[in-house]
């Protein structure tokens, strides 16, 4: 009964999601975008929302409110250390949680999200277990 | 074509006579700079500039006919890695598309919403034959990549015999090849790191993060 298995799997997740949290999901591989979106669609995220970039990201922002972003790091023309960055320096944005999905593994990369003042930081390639916990840590 | 040596030993022997030739046409400069010409009646010191000259112009020759025989054969690496991103985003979009379909059908399975369950079976049995077949890519993307990795092996052990053989030391070396600055956020953008590398699982960032 492998689909049962599925949706008890997935039933935890399904009980985050209230369909409330806005997320942008910032990343420039739309495949990424996609994945990203399909699983938060299934932990229950509904109201989701695609930036190819840091700067398309922060054009959306400061226009929309979210409450959550989930970016990529290597990107261009704005990397997504410089997005946290201009996040956090923002008052009106400084305490949106901000989650850093990044193939950037190295320990320098880390603490440097870290001391940007990243919520979490998710090493690609993740399991969808793994950003369904991230998510719960940072929407507690 | 050298019919003398073998094809791996020719490009050594022919990179060699680069590094000659560049010593020589260095030397042949030096002498050139220790004429005094322009002293005047000194018709003999002119005559031995211009020799100089055409001696530099002809190891300048032979020096690019040296590069020539050892530039790469076309291989279009450009466009077979343009490929291979062409066909991993075809393959991933198809793969994609397929599980959302696998899983709507599964959805209408699950919540007894579904107006022909034996269709919606099927449908998520088609959706998971189109995921097998879509991976078939990794064939097709692995040979590109494959070849490329040989062109690229050539061109690196070829540079690193010029590199070695022109005495060009680690420290005259640029650090990285995008030149971003030590300890800028820049030369933070290392790409995936396997564990030899330094890359952490993970775990070790979870410990890192708490």
């Amino acid at each position: 009964m492998r689909k049962r298995m599925r949706s008890e799997k997935l039933g935890p997740l399904a009980s985050q999601g209230d369909g409330r949290v806005k997320i942008l999901v910032v990343d420039d591989y739309p495949t990424m975008r996609r994945i990203v979106r399909n699983l938060l669609d299934q932990i229950g995220f509904k109201d989701v929302e695609e930036a190819g970039n840091g700067v398309e990201a922060l054009e959306k922002i400061k226009v929309s409110r979210y409450d959550m972003v989930i970016s990529d790091w290597n990107m261009e023309p704005m990397t997504g250390l410089e997005l946290l960055k201009h996040v956090r320096a923002d008052s009106a944005l400084s305490k949106t949680p901000f989650i850093m999905v990044t193939a950037e593994s190295k320990t320098e990369n880390v603490i440097a999200a870290k001391q940007a003042g990243a919520s979490q930081y998710i090493v690609k390639p993740f399991t969808a277990e793994t950003l369904k916990a991230k998510i719960a840590s940072v929407v507690g | 074509m050298n019919v003398t040596s073998s094809p791996q030993a020719a490009p050594q022997q022919g990179l060699a006579r680069i590094a000659g030739h560049v010593a020589a046409i260095s030397g042949e400069v030096d002498r050139l700079l220790g004429l005094r010409i322009g002293v005047a009646s000194e018709g003999e010191n002119l005559a031995q500039a211009i020799t100089e000259m055409r001696n530099m112009a002809k190891l300048l020759a032979e020096t690019r006919a040296e590069i020539v025989g050892l530039s790469p054969p076309p291989t279009g690496l450009g466009d077979t890695l343009d490929a291979v991103v062409a066909e991993t985003e075809r393959a991933a979009m198809e793969i994609m598309q397929q599980a959302e379909r696998a899983q709507a059908a599964a959805g209408r399975l699950h919540a007894g919403t579904s107006a022909d369950t034996k269709a919606d079976l099927a449908e998520v049995d088609d959706a998971a034959t189109c995921i097998l077949m879509a991976c078939a890519f990794q064939d097709i993307t692995g040979q590109r990549i494959g070849k490329v990795l040989s062109a690229m092996r050539y061109v690196e052990s070829r540079i690193a015999t010029l590199v070695a053989l022109m005495g060009i030391g680690q420290e005259e070396r640029p650090a990285r090849m995008d030149g971003a600055a030590a300890g800028s956020d820049a030369a933070l953008l290392n790409g995936p790191s396997s564990g030899a590398e330094g890359g952490l699982g993970q775990t070790a960032v979870d410990d890192l993060f708490s």
